[in-house]
């Protein structure tokens, strides 16, 4: 960055500095230990195969000899399995990177369900208004006040537990609060000048919507997709812990913590890992969306990329 | 002279919802305007904030529809239009929005904003691009505005871009709405010389609404004043301005005096009435300073005062009468239109 | 202190902004100076620096402002070395603001008698009633009719005229020694700016105050101002008379701004074309070496380029800053 101004003392060059860095750091610590946990266990769950010590779902070899407090194959850490093994000797680490890969996976299809879903009836109900709004709304709100989890249980009662039923039950649960949000956005752009110009030059709704409406509405729902993803993750192991969700051989986190739940004293090992991994899913993702939305939200206001200089020197419009 | 645009009895009420079971009321935003607008000419209409001369530029184009009135476009009617016939008419108008950044999509690029009516036109893909450098071009942008986005730009330069945008297809007929608004004294120089060039060369025909008098004097040929969802005079751009009539027109045109010294102009007193409730009458009888009976009890019609000068005050046709002392160069009123067949009796 | 001294003296004033993009230069060596009961048009385009000056003053400025240098000498105190309890002593009671948008400036929530009555019981210490009373006063000095009703309205029922005149009632209640207006009558259509600048002219002969008008328009200017200040890119770049500035601008900047300002034609064979400025006015985070006009200065030569002209008084009350003179 040149200056063309004679700049002043060299103390006014240490003060950019420092304020500049300050400023970047704050910003990036808690996005990057977001990233860092989300993109860590995304890899992880993607890779579960080839990652884990034991690829066939944690089924494998164990030494049953090394642990002799049980006579089921549940053994405490130890160096062939670090998270230990569960009651049909399965390596509890590998089935929680297993765990990690489904959950990750359900919870972006259903999003990415939610968001089409949510996209098309929200953005046309707020681009179209009248009739067309009043019906899609009534639909939304009557899917909105089914609370979640209930919502899901009577479509997985009704369907049996499984992969593609869950991923309905998740979905149809979760794309009103898009379609809600998309709808405001809507409503709102559709009065902006660009708008009415392409109106009044002609242009199809399909198209104004599709290239207007659209992309000017995506921002706040960035931010709901991110938290929304931690979100789902949460509800579809809950589902699982229910034992209405994805059913063992399969490895799922919900269901590890089910199981257990009442060995809890005896093997600590067996309920702490699953637990520790799926908050540690939850907390990343939220992490990320919280950054996601402080980053949009500066971009909006007018003091875009101001630095804090009163807070080094305690004042405000300090001299120098 | 040939009319391009005429505008006749155009209404344009917006229903205020109150209590259920009272009367219906209704802003009468645009209240029985009539005019026309002869090609290859810059036509003004001025007006305060709430005279309704935005609502009159949308309703022309019908981007608000209007409650009732024709506008006809070398001779159609607008409205009648459908399908081939409505396309083939709307690629002949554009209207350019007062605040240029928000009238550019901002996730779009210069050249997606400028190219838009061409995709709505379907004129073939490899055309394009053409024709949008050539519109850049016509309104001083080089081609490496083409990726830029609009954020990237300044204010003048994002005008420009809206310019480019409406003039793209060669529109006949171009709504301004105050184009120079929030822009910069030297810029907004830059962009009027921009548009008056653009005028000359491609023959269009300009309808520039702006509430600044000094522009609108400058750039305009013919001027229609606009008050409170009426048009109360209309005349030629010097003659509005060396010999106004109405009184409203007179008190606005004190406040272009544009000099050293301390003159504040013929002031008016009191505010303008409420748009939900406009008094009884001629709606300027608050704050006109020759208000007489007359001037409560009934509207005044939009009438020809001498050629092609037409205003609507109670006063210059008591004047018909022997009643009120005026100006001379007036003539005897005629009734209907404000622009005159032939001769006036 | 006798009646020609200065109330505000302005000495080599800088400021700067400190951002993520870049440092940008608002002020670059400001000197004003200001009497009692004057009142003085601040003149310039986007950029020039008007606005933050204005905010400057008070101590105004948000968190990443710093005051490279200068002082400002407001009645003998220095206004950048007093503490922020002292500042808000002077803020609203001797030195009061009036912004350019009433429906910002004042809260929608609250009735105008909250906000008007507020600031008198604050700085005048007065009793609820007291201050009513004082305020229907003011408002009737600003010749707002039925001044009981506008107390208990709210600040939407009133038109943006009306709006403006509370705002100017509020700021006089304090009977300020300096109104700082910013752009006052921008956002009030050309009849009604005409009511409130004879009513700004009218109310300082009466109170007496002195009043910095910081505007865009040439016109507001002729209208209400004693002397004028023409700003560009954070410089002042020309200073004088109105009358003096109106007949013979010195600065290249001013003669171009005025000859670009449209006036209506006279027939219909007098050209439309006005003159203009080439280009646009500066980036204030990147401005052009020396006299920060010379890109666009049609009598711009090579000392221009790399020297910063110094403000001079080339006149006995007109001061320039430009190698020319």
């Amino acid at each position: 960055m040149t200056e063309a101004v004679r700049t002043g003392s060299s103390r006014l060059k240490v003060l950019r500095r420092v304020a500049r860095t300050i400023r970047g750091l704050l910003h990036q610590k808690m996005f990057l230990a977001g990233i860092i946990i989300v993109g860590t266990l995304i890899i992880i769950g993607v890779f579960a195969p080839w990652v884990s010590p034991y690829p066939d779902q944690g089924a494998g070899q164990t030494a049953n000899t090394s642990c002799p407090t049980s006579a089921a194959g549940i053994c405490p850490p130890s160096w062939q399995h670090l998270f230990g093994t569960e009651q049909t000797g399965r390596d509890i680490m590998s089935r929680i990177f297993f765990g990690i890969r489904t959950s990750i996976t359900i919870s972006v299809l259903v999003v990415m369900l939610a968001v089409v879903i949510g996209l098309a009836v929200g953005l046309t109900a707020g681009y179209f208004g009248g009739l067309i709004d009043e019906a899609l709304m009534r639909v939304t709100d009557i899917w909105l006040s089914f609370p979640h989890l209930i919502l899901a249980l009577v479509i997985v009662a009704v369907l049996g537990p499984g992969f593609n039923d869950i991923l309905i039950a998740l979905g149809a649960t979760w794309w009103p609060g898009f379609a809600r949000l998309a709808r405001a956005q809507a409503l709102e752009i559709r009065n902006r000048p660009y708008v009415i110009v392409a109106k009044a030059g002609g242009v199809g709704s399909r198209s104004i919507i599709g290239r207007h409406i659209l992309p000017n509405a995506i921002s706040p729902l960035l931010v709901l997709i991110s938290v929304d993803l931690g979100a789902v993750i949460l509800a579809e192991a809950s589902l699982s812990f229910l034992g209405l969700g994805i059913r063992p051989p399969t490895a799922d986190l919900g269901v590890m913590i089910a199981e257990s739940a009442n060995q809890i004293t005896t093997a600590w090992w067996y309920a702490l890992f699953p637990g520790l991994f799926l908050t540690l899913l939850v907390i990343g993702f939220n992490l990320v969306g919280d950054t996601i939305r402080d980053r949009l939200d500066p971009k909006l206001r007018v003091d875009l990329g101001m630095i804090d200089v009163g807070k080094l020197t305690g004042r405000s419009g300090r001299r120098l | 002279m040939s009319v391009l645009i005429s505008v006749k009895s155009l209404r344009k009420y917006f229903p205020v919802s109150g209590l259920p079971f009272a009367k219906k009321q209704y802003v009468k935003a645009v209240d029985d305007v009539s005019f026309d607008i002869e090609k290859n000419t810059v036509f003004g209409l001025v007006g305060e904030s709430g005279s309704g001369k935005s609502t009159l530029g949308m309703s022309m184009i019908r981007i608000i529809k209007p409650t009732s009135g024709t506008v006809l476009m070398d001779g159609v009617d607008v409205s009648t239009l459908r399908g081939r016939e409505r396309a083939k008419w709307s690629s002949q108008l554009s209207y350019v929005y007062q605040n240029p950044v928000s009238s550019l999509d901002p996730t779009w690029t210069v050249e997606q904003s400028v190219s838009e009516p061409l995709a709505a036109a379907h004129v073939p893909q490899g055309e394009r691009k053409d024709m949008v450098l050539q519109s850049l071009a016509s309104v001083g942008l080089q081609d490496y505005f083409l990726e830029k986005f609009p954020h990237e730009l300044s204010g003048g330069q994002s005008q420009r871009v809206a310019i480019a945008r409406a003039l793209v297809r060669r529109p006949k007929f171009m709504i301004l709405d105050e184009p120079t608004s929030a822009l910069d004294v030297s810029i907004q120089a830059q962009l009027l010389n921009l548009m008056m060039d653009l005028q000359r060369e491609y023959g269009l025909t300009y309808f520039y609404i702006s509430h600044d008098l000094n522009v609108v004097g400058r750039v305009c040929d013919r001027i229609a004043v606009m008050y409170m969802g009426k048009v109360v005079e209309i005349a030629d751009a010097w003659d509005l301005f060396s010999s106004p009539m109405h009184p409203y027109t007179q008190a606005l045109i004190s406040t272009t005096r544009f000099k050293s010294s301390n003159f504040l102009g013929f002031r008016l007193t009191g505010e303008p009435p409420s748009p939900r409730n406009p008094p009884t009458g001629c709606h300027f009888n608050t704050r006109c300073p020759y208000a007489t009976s007359i001037c409560f009890q009934e509207e005044p019609k939009l009438l020809v005062a001498k050629g092609d000068h037409a205003v609507a005050c109670h006063n210059l046709e008591l004047v018909a009468q022997g009643k009120i002392q005026v100006p001379q160069n007036f003539q005897p009123v005629s009734a209907g239109g404000n622009r005159p067949q032939g001769q006036v009796d | 202190m006798s009646d020609n001294a200065e109330l505000l003296k302005v000495t080599d004033l800088s400021l700067d902004y400190y951002t993520s993009q870049g440092i940008t230069h608002a002020l670059n060596g400001v000197d004003l100076s200001l009497k009692r009961s004057q009142i003085l048009g601040i003149v310039g385009e986007s950029g020039s620096g008007k606005s933050t000056l204005a905010y400057a003053l008070t101590r105004l400025v948000p968190r990443n402002a710093v005051y490279r240098s200068g002082e400002v000498l407001f009645d003998g105190m220095s206004m950048l070395d007093l503490s922020e309890k002292e500042l808000r002593g002077i803020r609203g009671k001797r030195i009061s603001m009036v912004f350019q948008d009433p429906t910002t400036s004042l809260n929608p929530l609250f009735k105008v008698k909250d906000q008007i009555g507020r600031v008198l019981e604050l700085h005048q210490g007065m009793s609820r009633a007291e201050a009513r009373r004082a305020a229907s006063g003011f408002l009737s000095a600003v010749e707002l009719p039925d001044p009981d009703q506008v107390l208990d309205s709210y600040p939407f029922q009133l038109s943006g005229g009306m709006q403006q005149r509370a705002m100017i009632a509020m700021a006089l209640s304090t009977r300020p020694d300096l109104i700082i207006a910013d752009e006052p009558t921008s956002a009030v259509d050309a009849t009604i700016q005409v009511q409130i600048l004879e009513l700004l002219s009218r109310l300082r002969r009466e109170h007496e105050f002195s009043m910095l008008f910081i505007t865009h328009s040439l016109d507001v200017v002729s209208a209400v101002c004693d002397s004028i200040m023409v700003m560009y890119a954070g410089n002042v770049v020309e200073t004088g008379t109105v009358s003096e500035i109106f007949s013979s601008p010195k600065h290249p900047y001013t003669q171009a701004l005025f000859s670009s300002i449209p006036r209506p034609r006279k027939s219909a064979d007098e050209e439309k074309t006005l003159a203009t400025i080439p280009g646009s006015p500066p980036d204030p985070r990147s401005l052009p070496s020396g006299c920060k006009f010379h890109p666009r200065c049609p009598y711009a030569f090579e000392r221009c380029r790399t020297e910063d002209p110094a403000f001079r008084f080339v006149e006995p009350g007109h001061g320039v800053a430009c190698h020319l003179y």
